[in-house]
């Protein structure tokens, strides 16, 4: 067994031995359990630093959000007699003249499904939501319009809801808002869709 | 007799290993399931931006607010008006011409006073934009004449359907723009109806911080 031989422990075992007290026994190790103890504690920390970036901070940037039903409650307060000389509006104006007699203080929303239910007007219903509706809607979002009579959907499937307008500019639909108004035509209350999608 | 020194012991060793990786699991499970299942900033951030969209179209409290202060002076901003909004009323989506300026020119005096009215904590940037064809002869021969505004023919803006409104001579926004600082941003599209036509109101808040 190697006895310690080191200049100051033989003069302290001398000193204790002149004092008559036993001498210590010497713990073997005892350093290297510190240097374990320390390697482990910067090994934790290392691994706490390491967890703590891992943790990535991104920018947010959040999907810019379009709400159907304040556009359809725009539609529903407009009415069309608003649009009257308004130039932003060319074929409103259109339609203005060309029913001077009819509904002229219909909503907007009245009016183009009131075209829409009429004889050879749907075209005229697509056109006037385009420039009221799809000119407004940001140029990343689809939109949909639909009426409550039964025929063929925005995809084309027979559903009880007919397509008025309809402006497809993705395929994705991560994001659905979808504003409802209720509208009485041809004797019937019918609910009315604007859906915008992205 | 106990030996000298036994804090350095294996006990000792192991107690502190085991409470370090227990620190260590409660630190990781936290951060995860904070991430996972708390709020985050962000999600903050457009709740916000919604309501302060909520607010910008109300009429503001009182009704009359913007008579009540002078858009110059920042000190009599805070003594009768409670809050400010552009909206002509509840439940209508139309914007007053009249609060819609008064809001400008109180953004043009002090951005800062004016966020600190909506209580925001984030930098906020609203433009108003409405829609028609600079191309259409309709609006050649109006005062919407983009040619007059400087909007130059066949631009992107020309092209484009979606213009600033026009109010009191400049560009309809409040607020400053996002600039190359701005790392984190909000944006809700709002529509109301402005001098009979409709508008949108896009409003952005932004800052400069990332989020987790």
């Amino acid at each position: 067994m190697e006895q310690p031989n080191v200049a100051i422990v033989g003069g302290i075992r001398r000193t204790l031995k002149l004092k008559g007290a036993k001498p210590p026994a010497v713990r073997k190790g005892a350093v290297l359990t510190m240097d374990a103890l320390f390697a482990l504690g910067l090994l934790l920390l290392s691994m706490l630093t390491i967890l703590m970036l891992l943790t990535r901070h991104a920018p947010y940037q959040a999907p810019a959000l379009s709400s159907a039903s304040d556009m359809m409650n725009v539609l529903r307060t407009m009415e069309l007699q608003d649009l009257d000389g308004n130039p932003r509006y060319p074929y409103a104006n259109q339609v203005i003249d060309d029913r001077r007699t009819s509904p002229y203080n219909a909503t907007v929303i009245e009016t183009i499904i009131d075209l829409y239910m009429g004889n050879n007007t749907t075209a005229a219903a697509q056109n006037l939501s385009a420039e009221i509706i799809g000119w407004a809607v940001p140029n990343d979002y689809g939109v949909e319009l639909l009426v409550e009579k039964s025929g063929t959907d925005c995809q084309g499937l027979n559903s009880s809801y007919s397509c008025v307008y309809n402006e497809t500019r993705g395929a994705s639909r991560h994001f659905v808002s979808t504003g409802r108004h209720f509208i009485y035509s041809n004797n019937v209350t019918r609910e009315v869709r604007l859906v915008l999608y992205k | 007799m106990m030996a000298k020194g036994q804090i350095w012991s294996y006990d000792m060793l192991i107690a502190t290993v085991v409470f370090m990786l227990t620190v260590t699991l409660i630190a990781s499970f936290w951060w995860s399931a904070a991430s996972t299942i708390g709020e985050k900033p962000g999600e903050r951030m457009t709740a916000t931006g919604a309501d302060f969209a909520d607010v910008l179209l109300s009429p503001g409290n009182p009704y009359d607010w913007h008579e009540r202060l002078d858009t110059a002076n920042t000190g009599t901003w805070g003594s009768n008006v409670t809050l400010v909004g552009m909206g002509s009323g509840f439940e209508v989506p139309l914007i007053s011409g009249d609060k819609a300026l008064a809001l400008i020119e109180m953004d043009e005096t002090n951005y800062s006073e004016l966020k600190g009215m909506f209580r925001l904590g984030y930098n906020f940037y609203v433009e108003v934009m409405e829609f028609y064809n600079c191309s259409s002869a309709g609006i050649q021969s109006s005062p919407l004449n983009c040619t007059a505004r400087g909007i130059a023919a066949d631009s992107e803006e020309w092209n484009s359907t979606a213009h600033y409104v026009w109010i009191g001579g400049r560009n309809f926004t409040l607020g400053v723009a996002p600039n190359s600082t701005a790392l984190s941003a909000s944006v809700s599209n709002r529509y109301a109806i402005y001098n009979n036509s409709l508008v949108r109101v896009r409003v952005i808040l932004w800052n400069n911080q990332t989020w987790q």
